[in-house]
């Protein structure tokens, strides 16, 4: 066991250290200075091994002082309250965290721990709900180890973990509690069955109906209550009588050898378990389509594996109808493309335009019941937020920049494009006639020309939503700063239908397996992202000068982009 | 005509996969081209057809009736893949509508699809399914058929035949077969018995190099002894 623990840590940064290596290659000019030798010196790799089991103990050390240290803000909140009165008493006053008695502290803190991991012990297990998946399939699918004896080191090192973690933690709890030292030992014991008794109890739950507590809906009804009560119980119901516990009931006879005798036949239940390769394979077959179905997500929530799911939305009616027969090459393609995919597409965009049209549906509420109380409109809404700023229509306008963030996350873009690839380029890139300048100028001209529609649908709604709210408010709008905000608007579905679809074609990031494999890609994505994040919290400028300097701003872009996309594409444009 | 190519060489990180590679193809002919794997097969068509940039070397065509060499470009060469690579949304016959639109510059005869799609035995049904219903074998005919209509100078075929029928084979070889007179045909192949059937010479991809396998050996009892001493011995026997 102990070799094969060790060979799991091993395997994994190994991993882990090929793909710092992978890494590092890419990065541009500074990767080239890597060997790719790097890959076979075992010795590098041995550091990175110890250096990845200083860290997890680490992270395992910095885990267990956050749960310590949510114990112990739990233990403050309660003792406290508790001293003063209540709840309501403790958040009221200004000296709430005057005069703490540790020792109460310490009570409520245990108490807690003791629903946690007593009471709540049946609902943990290391196997089948715990971290490393991706060690896991490395261990049982690619270097074939014995489920068993694998399966038994993770609960093996998961116990020995919690024992090294917890012994001093608990002495040093007890000591400040005025508990009895011995205590500790016997609670750590207890402690242990009680989790040797969840994973059995697991384990068994699997033999019996195919499925582990994590994946029955009951046991996460009786989950929120546990953990609910762990945290108010000694609120509500007092702290637990520890001092009269430890020495009336943990230090019986009965107790111990009941503890030791539940903690055997665990550990020979674990032992002697037929069905872990089933219970391992089932677990990483669940994450593995979850995995999938999540890999790549990005900001806007496109995914390649929901780009490839177009075809369900298809309607394969009237194929044998050639609507776009008058067309013909690349214009044929895509106009072909767009309209297979609409079904797809116009999910997405419908998806948005329900949600920048809810802010709409609330203010129709609102003036309806204003009709109700025979109240004009602002003045329930004034009633409603009392501190909020008269809603003038100039500061509504003035908070556009916002807006640029948003539609950061709103443009159907990267979706787009993200089918585009993955539905049609990762094909066609193969062909050389599909990848000279002029059919990729032309395809980008049209592809680029029905995002910006896509888009445009959307920030069309979002003006429309706007409008709605402004006349419902104020009775009137200006008409000026409308048209200035229809442009803003505007210039920015220009922007981000641009974007995603000129990065694609000049950085062209996805490999055949869909993979983003461009760090530059990345970088520039988080910088637009960071760009986004400026016009959500920095950024506070009038609607007017936004607007001029973002329709300036956009078309320098579309320029500059424009060239570069002529220069750069047809290297670029290929299947990497 | 002639292909011709002239040293070859391609290499990833510090292997090499061409080195130096040189053979002229002849029209005419059909040529089986045999190697290991990872020998450079497909590298080599894809360096041809301009997928791959090669590190050195040049691709010419020879003309040799009006004395006219010129570099190849990808409009002389057509690449037809192991794994068929077709956009799945389209049906076959919007694919092949599309793809006779953008090279209608270089069909010399009109396409008339319906016999077209008789060639590949594609009936209404099939031509109007979603590529994406389609089975390995019609994406491969379907990519077939596009080159056949496209008749470049060279056709290249990576392992052409390994997910067809016996019928479909049959049907695919006698095609090659008929229309080789006018181009050169270079096909890779694992299958020994089929590269003997086809081909009138034999091209061996080995260490990077190619040569020409003696053509007496072709119809030799012992040709597949020979196949494998080429294919093994060390560089330094070269």
């Amino acid at each position: 066991m102990i070799n094969l623990i060790i060979l799991s840590l091993q395997v994994r940064f190994t991993i882990m250290s090929n793909r710092l290596v992978f890494l590092l290659r890419r990065i541009p000019l500074l990767g080239k200075g890597i060997p790719q030798s790097l890959y076979g010196k075992s010795e590098a790799k041995m550091v990175f091994t110890v250096l990845g089991v200083l860290h997890i103990l680490n992270m395992r050390l910095m885990l267990h002082l956050a749960y310590m240290a949510i114990l112990l803000i739990t233990g403050i909140v309660l003792s406290q309250a508790s001293a003063m009165g209540g709840i309501f008493e403790f958040l009221g006053s200004t000296e709430s965290f005057a005069n703490i008695d540790f020792q109460n502290v310490m009570l409520y803190a245990l108490t807690s721990w003791f629903f946690f991991s007593f009471v709540g012990a049946p609902l943990y297990s290391i196997l089948v709900g715990g971290r490393n998946h991706k060690n896991d399939n490395n261990m049982i699918n690619y270097m074939r180890a014995n489920p068993a004896k694998y399966a038994q080191s993770r609960i093996f090192l998961d116990r020995i973990g919690d024992l090294i973690l917890f012994l001093p933690t608990l002495l040093i709890v007890f000591a400040i509690a005025g508990l009895p030292m011995w205590g500790a030992l016997i609670t750590l014991l207890i402690f242990t069955s009680c989790r040797l008794l969840g994973e059995t109890l697991n384990l068994w739950l699997y033999k019996i109906c195919g499925k582990h507590l994590g994946q029955i809906p009951l046991s996460y009804i009786i989950a929120v209550p546990v953990y609910l009560l762990g945290f108010t119980g000694p609120y509500f119901f007092g702290v637990l009588p520890l001092s009269t516990i430890f020495n009336n009931f943990f230090a019986s006879t009965g107790i111990l050898i009941a503890s030791i005798v539940i903690g055997l036949f665990a550990l020979h239940y674990i032992k002697n378990y037929q069905l872990y390769m089933n219970l391992l394979k089932d677990k990483l077959y669940i994450l593995e389509a979850y995995y999938q179905k999540h890999a790549q997500a990005t900001a806007g929530g496109a995914t390649l594996a929901v780009a490839k799911n177009w075809s369900k939305d298809v309607t394969f009616e009237n194929l044998e109808e050639d609507k776009f027969s008058h067309k013909s090459g690349f214009a044929y393609l895509n106009a072909i493309f767009f309209s297979r995919h609409w079904n797809f597409f116009r999910k997405k965009i419908l998806t948005r335009c329900l949600i920048f049209l809810a802010p709409l549906a609330i203010v129709i509420l609102l003036a309806i019941y204003s009709l109700i109380l025979g109240e004009p409109l602002y003045r329930t809404i004034y009633v409603l937020v009392t501190d909020i700023v008269p809603a003038y229509q100039t500061a509504m306008y003035d908070m556009t920049p916002i807006l640029f963030f948003i539609l950061s996350m709103a443009s159907v873009g990267r979706v787009v494009t993200l089918s585009i690839f993955s539905n049609c380029d990762i094909h066609m890139m193969h062909y050389p006639y599909y990848r000279t300048s002029k059919t990729i100028l032309a395809s980008f001209r049209s592809r680029y020309m029905m995002i910006f529609a896509y888009n445009t649908l959307i920030t069309t709604t979002i003006f429309v939503s706007m409008m709605g709210i402004i006349v419902l408010i104020f009775g009137y709008i200006d008409i000026a700063s409308a048209g200035v905000f229809f442009l803003a608007l505007t210039a920015m579905s220009a922007f981000f239908s641009f974007s995603d679809l000129f990065l694609y074609y000049v950085i062209q990031p996805y490999d055949s397996g869909g993979k983003d494999k461009s760090i530059l890609h990345k970088v520039i994505n988080g910088g637009m992202g960071i760009l986004a994040w400026q016009f959500l919290f920095n950024i506070r400028v009038g609607l007017n000068v936004f607007t001029i300097g973002l329709v300036g701003a956009v078309v320098v872009y579309l320029l500059i982009g424009s060239v570069l996309l002529m220069l750069l594409a047809p290297k670029r444009f290929k299947l990497r | 005509m002639i292909l011709k190519v002239e040293g070859l060489t391609k290499h990833f990180d510090k292997k090499t996969v061409l080195e130096n590679a040189s053979y002229d193809f002849g029209q005419g002919k059909i040529y089986g081209l045999l190697g290991r794997n990872g020998a450079g097969k497909t590298t080599m068509f894809n360096c041809l057809v301009g997928n791959m940039t090669p590190d050195s070397g040049e691709v010419f065509m020879d003309f040799n009736e009006d004395g006219n060499i010129r570099t190849a470009t990808f409009d002389d060469i057509g690449f037809v893949f192991t794994d068929p690579h077709l956009p799945e949304f389209m049906t076959g016959q919007e694919f092949l509508k599309y793809f006779i639109d953008i090279s209608k510059d270089k069909i010399k005869d009109n396409v008339d699809l319906d016999q077209a799609f008789a060639l590949i035995d594609f009936d209404n049904t099939d031509r109007h399914k979603l590529i994406r219903e389609y089975s390995h074998g019609m994406k491969n005919k379907l990519q077939m058929l596009a080159f056949l209509i496209l008749r470049p100078h060279v056709i290249l075929l990576d392992e052409p035949l390994a997910s067809f029928d016996v019928v479909a084979a049959l049907q695919m070889k006698n095609l090659i077969e008929s229309i080789k007179k006018d181009h050169i045909i270079i096909f890779s192949t694992h299958i020994l018995p089929l590269a003997q059937d086809l081909c009138d010479e034999i091209v061996i991809l080995h260490n990077g190099k190619l040569s020409a396998l003696d053509p007496e050996k072709m119809n030799d009892k012992d040709f597949e002894e020979e196949i494998v001493k080429q294919l093994t011995k060390e560089e330094a026997d070269d």
